[in-house]
């Protein structure tokens, strides 16, 4: 048994590690397109994008 | 106004802009400062009269001044100064603490000057762009702790509720770049201005170049990449083009980035998972990059015609191509039978430069030159020299970076040309390096060129600055106080809540990056395997360690590597490969990443003493067209015996199997190797008094390269 649990850790336990990475990679991947497909997200980001052209002193939010 | 208007109370307040001045002058004059290093090494490179026979700007002192000082002082100020700039707007709040602000400014410019004036007294760690030595390196993670409060807790006062997508590069670069600067320099001090690191050998590689790569990724490229988001569209004056894609940008990238930094070891001694897994990850990391190359380009969508008249424009378009040259670049080195060419030469240096002058340089000049006149309540002195500036800025940088891919593949080509009968085509290898000189000029003239852009942009921003109106009013702000979500909002409309959520976000990219590490790092950390004792290896004597210092000190690991690769071209030129037992003693390790002379893992015993007596204080003596630096102080300079026992007592503490005895000793026995190399050598007509020099020392160290191996002691 324990000779089987050696071979076995000793080939595949680093390697796996790759293999891990790139499925927790997926689930990243995947999950981001889900969350950023999500219903009502199209308005969320459309105000979101306007965030850095906001600050224009003529604009209505601020005044000096 | 989505909220009913009742509900509005407003803040009047206003925006510390000074803090971001203070970091744009800082971006400007540590600029200067390292760009002309960097332009002067690089003519050292070319002649090697320019090191002047002067310990403190011989080039492997001054290289980490070139590179720290890029790195740090400029792309880090520039940082700074965008983030102070854009995070209070985007956050609609003045930061949370004008003290903290200022203390990190005074503190980062104090801990930039103690660089600049410790690297060229050699006072090094020997790990590249982590080169200084403890207390500096401590004082670096005391004011970073204090920018960070300083940002979260703007973060946690803001009056926007949504956090934009350049703020989430800005956590990922705190968070990450924190993590991989305390744990790369956990190092046990000597004395005040030399330690030596805990991890040793393999392990020390690999933390180093994990830390290495994400310093790339996390120092000059994340917040690059924040500050584009933000400043981009307020130079082309629309919003990003996808919102969307910038955050399957983000995600991807930070997950990414931590995995790839096994790349800048492949072919060596560190095991072989560890080095697919860093180029898969590495090739994996064309797709985010490109990501937001095209999402930054797009969001031109029509403006280009502006890109025509408009400096910053070109600034921002060129700086993204040459982001996009550099991340395509990168990961085709990453694949192995590439590395296996370019690795160890110039091609490294084109790319490097590639990223640091096209991308990071270009991205910060775009900012500044939007920055200053807005800052300053002015305008723009000359936009004619602007894109003046542009030009010049731009030739230079393909100048370089041209010279330098066809030194690094004429080059490596060299090093690996084999005849029909199995023999080296270029044994020498001094003949591959007077091959390549006349592009070492050529790359100093594309390095003046960049350099000269940009002193004409210091004059173009100081004139803007010299003409601006001397009293300004602070603008003061009006903006919605930031209303706790109800919870009808909440029920309504649970994602935008989540959104708003900075903590979790933070948490989240921390783990990112986290399980990356843990993955990549532990099992090297942990396993014995890479830190095993062969009984019968020696650590190195007193002397011999003495000896690693004064190389380490001296920067022979920026031109020399210390790991022969598996290769046929490289184990006829050199010997067997590098093992990893021959490293477990070495901290830090010197496995070096440019061959600008050839490798010295087996150099022990190939020359006499005698050789290397007169090698070092003029290779030209026994090498006629040699581009090495000369280095009398070695034969003025004594050696610190009394030093020693210190040092094998730390070394001790960290494992090295030195006896009590030796410990006790140390001074003794290094004087009695001392004396027998001295005799022997003044046997031959040398002065008699070199006995007590560092010349001897580091002749000790060089004769030990390799003699375990050669004597049969490592399998
Ligand atoms: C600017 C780059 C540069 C620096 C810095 C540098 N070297 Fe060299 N080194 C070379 C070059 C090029 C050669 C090949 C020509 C020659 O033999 O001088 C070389 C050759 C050598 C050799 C002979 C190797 C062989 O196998 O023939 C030794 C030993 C050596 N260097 C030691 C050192 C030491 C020790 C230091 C630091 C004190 C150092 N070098 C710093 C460029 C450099």
């Amino acid at each position: 048994m324990n000779v089987i649990r050696d071979v076995l850790a000793a080939h595949y336990q680093l390697p796996m590690l790759s293999c891990v990475g790139l499925l927790l990679f997926m689930g990243v991947f995947t999950g981001t397109i889900a969350w950023i497909f999500r219903s009502g997200s199209r308005e969320v980001y459309s105000r979101l994008s306007d965030l850095p052209l906001q600050d224009h002193h003529q604009d209505g939010e601020t005044q000096s | 106004m989505n909220q009913p208007e009742k509900a509005q109370e407003f803040d009047s307040f206003s925006y510390d802009d000074d803090i971001v001045k203070k970091f744009v002058h800082a971006t400007l004059i540590w600029g200067f400062i390292a760009m002309l290093a960097g332009v002067f090494i690089a003519s050292q490179l070319a002649n090697w009269r320019l090191n002047l026979g002067l310990p403190w700007i011989t080039f492997g002192r001054l290289r980490p001044v070139h590179t720290n000082g890029a790195i740090f002082a400029f792309a880090g100020n520039a940082v700074f100064a965008g983030v102070y700039y854009s995070m209070q707007r985007l956050l609609k709040t003045r930061m949370y603490s004008d003290l903290l602000s200022r203390v990190h400014f005074w503190g980062w410019q104090l801990i930039i000057v103690a660089a600049a004036i410790t690297l060229p007294l050699g006072y090094t760690v020997g790990k590249e762009y982590a080169e200084l030595e403890w207390p500096i390196a401590f004082a670096i993670n005391v004011i970073w702790v204090i920018f960070a409060f300083n940002f979260f807790k703007t973060i946690q006062i803001r009056r926007e509720r949504h956090i934009y997508v350049a703020i989430w590069f800005y956590i990922a670069t705190i968070l990450t770049t924190a993590l991989l600067h305390v744990l790369n320099t956990i190092q046990i001090p000597v004395s005040m201005w030399k330690s030596y690191p805990i991890y040793s050998g393999v392990q020390d590689a690999l933390v180093q170049w994990w830390y290495g790569h994400n310093a790339v990724a996390f120092v000059l490229t994340t917040p690059f990449l924040g500050l584009m988001y933000y400043f981009l569209p307020k130079a082309a004056d629309r919003p990003v083009y996808s919102y969307r894609l910038s955050i399957v940008h983000f995600w991807s990238l930070v997950f990414i980035y931590i995995w790839a930094g096994p790349h800048h070891l492949l072919y060596t001694a560190l095991p072989e998972w560890a080095q697919t897994l860093g180029m898969i990850f590495s090739i994996m990391l064309i797709a985010p990059s490109w990501g937001g190359m095209i999402n930054g380009l797009l969001t031109l969508r029509g403006a280009w015609n502006r890109v025509r008249t408009e400096p910053i424009l070109k600034f921002f378009v060129a700086g993204l191509t040459f982001y996009g040259m550099a991340t395509l670049e990168g990961p085709l080195l990453s694949i192995k039978s590439i590395s296996a060419v370019g690795h160890y030469t110039d091609w490294i240096i084109g790319h490097v430069h590639g990223g640091t002058l096209g991308w990071n340089g270009f991205i910060t000049f775009a900012m500044v030159y939007w920055l200053v006149p807005r800052l300053w309540n002015t305008k723009l002195y000359s936009e004619k020299l602007a894109n003046l500036h542009f030009w010049v800025g731009f030739l230079g940088t393909l100048t370089y970076v041209i010279s330098m891919w066809t030194a690094g593949i004429t080059q490596g080509l060299m090093w690996r040309a084999i005849d029909a009968s199995g023999k080296l085509v270029y044994p020498d290898f001094i003949e591959t390096v007077t091959r390549i000189v006349p592009l070492y000029y050529v790359r100093a003239v594309g390095g003046a060129l960049y350099l000269s852009g940009f002193v004409i942009m210091l004059y173009n921003i100081y004139r803007t600055i010299a003409l601006a109106p001397k009293e300004v009013e602070p603008v003061v702000v009006r903006a919605p106080k930031l209303l706790e979500p109800t919870f009808e909002m909440l029920g309504r409309k649970p994602h935008r809540i989540l959104e708003g959520l900075p903590g979790l976000f933070a948490v989240l990219s921390f783990v990112a990056v986290a399980v990356g590490t843990f993955i990549e790092l532990t099992p090297a950390v942990l396993s014995s395997d890479y830190v095993a004792v062969n009984p019968a290896v020696k650590p190195y004597s007193p002397l011999q360690l003495q000896g690693r210092d004064i190389y380490v000190r001296e920067g022979c690991y920026l031109c020399h590597s210390q790991m022969v690769r598996p290769l046929i071209s490289e184990t006829l030129r050199y010997g067997s490969y590098s093992r990893a037992e021959e490293s477990v003693y070495d901290r830090p390790f010197q496995w070096g990443s440019k061959r600008t002379g050839p490798d010295l893992a087996r150099v022990g015993g190939k020359y006499p003493d005698l050789w290397h007596y007169r090698h070092m204080m003029d290779p030209r003596d026994v090498t006629p067209d040699s581009i090495m630096p000369i280095y009398p102080w070695l034969y003025r300079d004594k050696i610190d015996f009394d030093v020693l026992k210190k040092k094998l007592q730390v070394m001790k503490s960290l494992g090295v199997p030195y006896t009590d005895d030796e410990v006790e000793h140390a001074s003794d026995l290094a004087h009695e190797e001392a004396h027998r190399i001295a005799s022997g050598l003044v046997a031959q007509g040398v002065p008699a008094d070199t006995e007590d020099k560092d010349i001897i020392a580091l002749i000790a160290y060089l004769q030990r390269l390799g003699a375990d191996f050669k004597k049969g002691l490592i399998q």
